[in-house]
């Protein structure tokens, strides 16, 4: 006697035949069947690997080392000498201070011949740009379209100044950086190309043609530079460019378009790490090797008050940028260790060989006495 | 008859990938903690002096939260929301194989196998208890009538079915009086209700298919029972119509072990008792005189081929006997009144099935009854046995023995009797014969003899866990119910203790309490089964898989699986399983990887930025990182496989990976956390040194380091790929093209953040050499680790992976080669089966009609990893999950 009972007897045959029609289709791929390649670490192939990336990696990272070290670079550092003696003990009253000069005398030394074009960089220490009130301070809609000139959201708390939206915006544009060069060779003077410094796609579509600055610097507390009015107005007039006039306090400022403001424009490429260069400007004539090159330099930039260092440089560049030897040193590294690697496993491999895929090793074919 | 919903089920992985996301949560929050109070530090010291920062002296009150709120905005994408997204499809998937795969195509019926659940397979794998059904499931359910002995004679012995023996249809077509009255028995003792069809044939509707065997071979042999109109059974004999008139049914019950019917033969107004039975039921009430040697042997000798026997027996009753005795049934049925009113109720609630109700709730008042009935069962002509097969199904010998090296652990739970259970138990490698298994029986008529046996059964237990032995306990539904109500504890032990068990006469509701002792012990449970009496079972067990088999679709509906055979259990388990298992454990801390490595990054950053919160990548990267750069290579690895199925069907010991958890636990996570931390090192240092100075413009440096994440990932997927398809290619290498093709998009819109970054940094050699650069100093040391454990600390899995592939001759050696058993012959076989009843198990592989059905019986343990376990953990925690 059964325990079960057998209710539905029928009905299997019916449904056998109503599933019949749902046996599934064949396919390689339904039946997890695909042709597979499956390959396992054999020490021949990792060991090769580790050679081949050794064997790669030493002379690529000998060709950047070399392209780094072929790189000359000058870096000279001012931010402390650019102070009169008199100022050392407060740094920042003196340089917070209008009225005071900020002239300042640097020479550098060429040694080692430096071909054109020479990049000339300001480089700032401990400045975070990435810091994130700062980095989101900026509108872009306003830089690229004049009809916005007055979406001023995200810019706060530079955003209005006399109850007035200020173009361009934002705690990026408020704290341009504004110390000046001017650098001569031998009493000759050594001229700055300063156009062409920011990336074109910005000028072209980022920073607009018909933007121009708007009550720009003009609140209570002046942060940076003011926007570029040195260009004679005659050159843009001839270049039919339009001009335009604004009258606060005296004298006369007349403004340039945004697309036209380089070093707005390279200054507003945020940097992503507190430690950075920017483009000044480029030197497009050779510096011969014992060169004295005189700058005199305008300190106005305020870096004391948070401690930060100041620094000009210039430097050639190669097929790897600036002066950078990590790249080449980390692919040393990296290639020696593959190399280190792949000699270790070899002596592993001969001194202890392993048969892959013993069986023995099989803890359930083992003598059942033996563990 | 779906009782209620059943709550949802959550696969083990499930809950360790809600713990290990609970854990990263804490640390996120940690994480969060200490930056937002380093960050307020630091605004309060530093940011004030950064006057460009213009940090006003006075904030709001919410200023001190607004630090700590940004790097919460910052980690929130720590915790992996795609997770889930990924899982539900890849489930999805798994689930979709189950169904196509066509191995598991039952092919007489033409059903395929089903997951219904389409969110448990990676439970599949993680199998550790198997409670199946018998009759129907290890069973093919379809009883056939074999042999018999009638008055001392053997028919079916020479070829096997007595309905084919020229003996028995010679004594038929004489008319013997013995045979014809065995015959008549076979034919009307029972409760079988025919049916005529319009074609004239007659169908037999039976509660019990050997109910249905026996009518059937007695219609063949020509006592065709063709009609039952209320009381008047009608009986074509050759031509002639024999009626008789039913006077009392004495119902079957699992106490009283055999049925009768007292009924009045029409042709000339006697009274017979007619009764079949078990053998104990049966032959000790035979009439004084009678020799009953023979129906002893014939019963011996048909249970060792595993076939069902039952004593068919009757007698003429006097009527005066008849009256005094119809009147005390009367009495005694009537106070079944108050049972047959609980009897609707409770079967309701336990599903029809006869007698297990009977058994388990109305055991006193069916006491009396039995007594009553008892009265008249005596005297009795034993006429002699009939042997009905129930063959097993194709292949459940090797799928038990192969599932059993998985280290699963099986208990059978029937409501079949208990020798019947033994007998299929033995003849599909569930238990072994002596010596090398050992069978303890828990029984008892009374609490205390329940008790006596249990603690007996487990003093035994405790003292043979340490030896390679297989012992395995019987019990039956009464002692059970003491053992589950009053000795929860001790059972609960022995259920540890026990690889083996088998429960018969339990109810539904048993074997539903029995799923619930295994999961409390926090042991995954699969039960198996294919009738309405085992949907609670199915419904309670961690996995319920359905047989679409004879007994309708009611288990198959309410069970995770459905599939058609119990022999494709196998490749649900070993295939599906542990494909799913291994699968998602990848995907799932993989997922964990890619949001750590891209969320350490930003920590990382928030440390040159003033610990100011700001995000290094921008929303759209952050957006597609997670959608679509890391999501689609991962989602590949459904493909993938460790292992070809072939080898691990030879090898089911390495499902053990899967069950103890191994792939997928903290301290792989933690592997994979470490991963993340060193890739992200690696990936900003390397950006951050090699993009300073005069290129450390924000998009740049944070394009630079989204593409470190990206190849790192793709190679970290490959690295993690076993086998690779085509799909696998397309999918890793394809989609790191699909990434810049992405951001070359992005770059060309004049509105987008990064126009125009991508094209720059494509066009710089220092870009490609700081991507070759973190790729290999992110890679080479992961793959000089996985080298090195691989060849020198491998895996099981490793082993067999190098094997497979390099051909080694471990495939000849790991093989469950058919190895021919020495028959253990009848006399030698000194049984210590403890139980009242000796009866030898032996094993004879006439049962199965597949070749490999034989087992080994050299004395290699199942497993090492059980036999280890067992050896090194002195009590009963044998918990693989400690490994």
């Amino acid at each position: 006697m059964s325990s079960s009972s057998a209710a539905a007897f029928g009905s299997a045959d019916s449904t056998a035949a109503r599933r019949n029609t749902k046996r599934p289709k064949y396919s390689k791929f339904t039946q997890q069947e695909l042709p597979a390649c499956k390959p396992i670490l054999t020490p021949r192939a990792v060991i090769s690997v580790f050679l081949l990336v050794s064997v790669v990696f030493v002379p690529v990272g000998v060709a950047s080392l070399l392209a780094s070290r072929k790189v000359v670079e000058i870096i000279h550092r001012y931010d402390a000498e650019c102070i009169p003696q008199s100022n050392s003990s407060d740094k920042v009253a003196y340089i917070q201070n209008p009225s005071a000069d900020k002239t300042c005398n640097i020479t550098l030394n060429v040694h080692k011949h430096m071909k054109s074009p020479i990049h000339v960089y300001y480089q700032l220490d401990n400045f975070y740009q990435n810091h994130r009130r700062y980095v989101k301070s900026r509108n872009d809609e306003q830089l690229r379209d004049s009809e916005k000139w007055d979406s001023t959201s995200g810019c706060k708390p530079e955003d209005m100044a006399n109850g007035k939206p200020i173009v361009p915006c934002g705690l990026i544009a408020w704290s341009l950086f504004n110390d000046t060069y001017i650098f001569s060779r031998n009493n000759k003077n050594l001229t700055v190309n300063k156009k062409g410094i920011s990336w074109k796609s910005d000028r072209d579509h980022k920073f607009g043609k018909d933007v121009f600055p708007k009550n720009f610097q003009n609140g209570s507390i002046i942060g940076g530079a003011r926007l570029n009015d040195s260009i004679p107005v005659s050159i843009y007039v001839n270049n039919n460019y339009q001009c335009m006039y604004e009258i606060y306090g005296s004298p006369l400022f007349f403004y340039e378009q945004l697309s036209q403001q380089e070093d707005l424009i390279v200054w507003m490429r945020t940097a992503a790490l507190p430690t950075f260069r920017k483009l000044y400007g480029k030197i497009e004539v050779d510096l011969n090797e014992g060169d004295t090159i005189s700058v005199i330099l305008k300190n106005n930039y305020n870096t004391y008050s948070f401690s930060g260092k100041k620094k000009l440089v210039l430097s050639t560049t190669g097929w790897l940028g600036g002066k950078n030897d990590f790249l080449g040193i980390a692919y040393l590294t990296v290639g020696g260790l593959c190399f280190f690697l792949a000699m270790a496993f070899t002596i592993i491999y001969f001194v202890k060989p392993r048969q892959l895929g013993d069986p023995s090793y099989l803890s359930w074919n083992r003598n059942p006495g033996g563990h | 008859m779906s009782r209620g919903i059943p709550e949802p089920k959550l696969t083990a992985m499930d809950a360790m990938i809600d713990k290990l996301t609970g854990a990263i949560f804490v640390f996120q929050i940690v994480v969060v903690m200490v930056l937002g109070i380093a960050g307020n530090v630091w605004k309060d010291t530093e940011a004030k002096k950064q006057w460009y920062v213009l940090y006003p002296d006075k904030g709001p009150w919410y200023e001190l939260l607004i630090i700590p709120l940004r790097f919460e905005l910052l980690c929130s994408i720590m915790i992996p929301i795609s997770i889930k997204v990924s899982l539900d499809l890849v489930k999805g998937l798994y689930a979709k194989f189950i169904d196509w795969d066509h191995r598991m195509v039952d092919l007489e019926t033409s059903t395929p196998s089903n997951a219904t659940n389409t969110a448990i397979s990676e439970d599949l794998g993680q199998v550790e208890y198997i409670l199946t059904d018998k009759t129907g499931t290890l069973t093919e359910n379809k009883m056939i009538f074999r042999r018999c002995c009638i008055s001392g004679i053997f028919y079916g012995n020479e070829n096997g079915d007595a309905l084919k023996d020229v003996e028995l249809l010679h004594a038929v077509s004489s008319g013997s009086p013995d045979v014809v009255q065995f015959l008549t028995i076979m034919a009307i003792c029972n409760t079988v209700i025919p049916t005529q069809s319009k074609t004239g044939d007659i169908l037999y509707k039976a509660q019990s298919q050997d109910e249905d065997a026996l009518v059937q071979a007695a219609a063949h042999l020509h006592m065709v029972f063709f009609n039952k109109s209320g009381n008047i059974l009608e009986v074509k004999f050759n031509s002639s119509v024999l009626q008789y008139e039913v006077l009392e049914t004495l119902e079957f019950t699992s106490d009283r072990k055999r049925m009768s019917l007292v009924l009045r033969d029409c042709q000339n107004g006697k009274i017979l008792l007619l009764s079949k039975g078990a053998d104990e039921a049966i032959l000790p009430y035979a009439r004084t005189g009678q020799q009953t040697r023979n129906f002893v042997e014939a019963v011996e000798q048909y249970a060792h081929l595993g076939l069902r026997t039952l004593c068919l027996a009757w007698r003429e009753l006097r009527e005066d006997e008849y009256r005094e005795w119809s009147l005390m049934f009367r009495e005694a049925n009537s106070t079944l009144v108050d049972r047959e009113v609980n009897g609707i109720l409770v079967n309701d609630i336990l599903y029809s099935n006869s007698y297990e109700l009977n058994f388990s709730v109305y055991y006193l008042s069916q006491w009396r009854v039995a007594e009553v009935c008892q009265r008249i069962e005596h005297n009795l002509e034993v006429l002699g046995v009939t042997a009905i097969e129930d063959r097993l199904q194709d292949g459940v010998p090797e799928t038990i023995e192969t599932l059993r090296k998985a280290g699963i652990n099986f208990w059978m739970l029937t409501g079949d009797k208990q020798n019947t259970a033994i007998q299929i138990a033995l003849s599909c490698n569930f238990i072994s014969p002596e010596p090398k298994g050992q069978l303890l029986s828990i029984d008892g008529k009374t609490e205390d003899e329940v008790r006596r046996s249990l603690e007996r059964v487990l003093l035994t237990m405790r003292i043979t866990t340490s030896e390679p032995k297989d012992v395995a306990f019987v019990i039956d539904g009464w002692a059970l119910d003491f053992a589950l109500n009053h000795y929860r504890k001790a059972f609960t032990e022995l259920a540890i203790l026990s690889r083996t068990a088998i429960c018969c006469r339990v109810t539904p509701s048993q074997k539903a309490q029995l799923v619930q002792i295994l999961k409390s012990c926090d042991y995954r449970t699969l039960a198996i089964g294919d009738g309405g009496n085992d949907v609670r079972m199915i419904q309670q067990a961690d996995i319920g898989v359905g047989i679409s088999g004879r007994e309708g679709l009611q288990a198959a509906r309410a069970a995770d699986y459905s599939i058609g055979k119990f022999r494709f259990l196998k490749r649900l388990i070993l295939v599906h399983g542990r494909y799913s298992y291994n699968r998602t454990a990848f995907l799932s801390q993989y997922s964990f990887y890619k949001s750590l490595l891209i969320c350490f990054i930003q920590i990382f950053f928030s440390f040159i930025s003033g610990v100011s919160g700001t995000s290094l990548f921008n929303s759209v990267s952050l957006m597609a990182y997670n959608v679509f750069y890391t999501s689609v290579p991962v989602l590949v690895s459904v493909l993938d496989k460790d292992l070809s199925e072939e080898t691990v069907i030879q090898h089911p010991q390495i499902l053990f990976y899967c069950q103890a958890g191994r792939l997928l636990n903290p301290s792989t996570f933690a592997g994979w956390f470490g991963r993340s931390l060193f890739h992200a090192v690696v990936v900003f240092l390397i950006s951050i040194h090699a993009y300073a100075y005069d290129k450390s413009e924000m998009e740049e440096v944070s394009m630079v380091a989204l593409s470190g994440c990206i190849w790192l990932q793709a190679f970290v997927v490959a690295m993690e790929t076993n086998s690779f398809t085509i799909l696998q290619h397309l999918a890793i290498w394809g989609n790191l093209a699909g990434f810049y093709a992405i951001n070359w998009i992005f770059s060309a819109l004049p509105a987008s953040g990064m126009y125009t970054i991508m094209f720059r940094l494509c066009r710089q050699p220092s870009y490609w050499i700081s991507i070759f650069l973190m790729t290999a100093a992110g890679m080479s040391p992961i793959l000089a680790i996985k080298y090195f454990r691989y060849t020198y600390r491998p895996s099981k899995i490793n082993t067999l992976q190098q094997a497979e592939r390099l051909g080694g001759p471990i495939l000849s050696l790991g093989t469950i080669e058919p190895q021919p058993r020495p028959l253990i012959e009848k006399d030698v076989s000194t049984l210590s089966i403890t139980q009242p009843k000796n009866r030898n198990p032996v094993y004879e592989p006439l049962l199965s009609d597949s070749p490999n059905a034989t087992r080994r019986s050299s004395g290699t343990p199942f497993d090492f990893f059980q036999s280890q376990s067992r050896s090194s953990l002195p009590n009963y925690s044998r918990n693989c999950k400690d490994n």
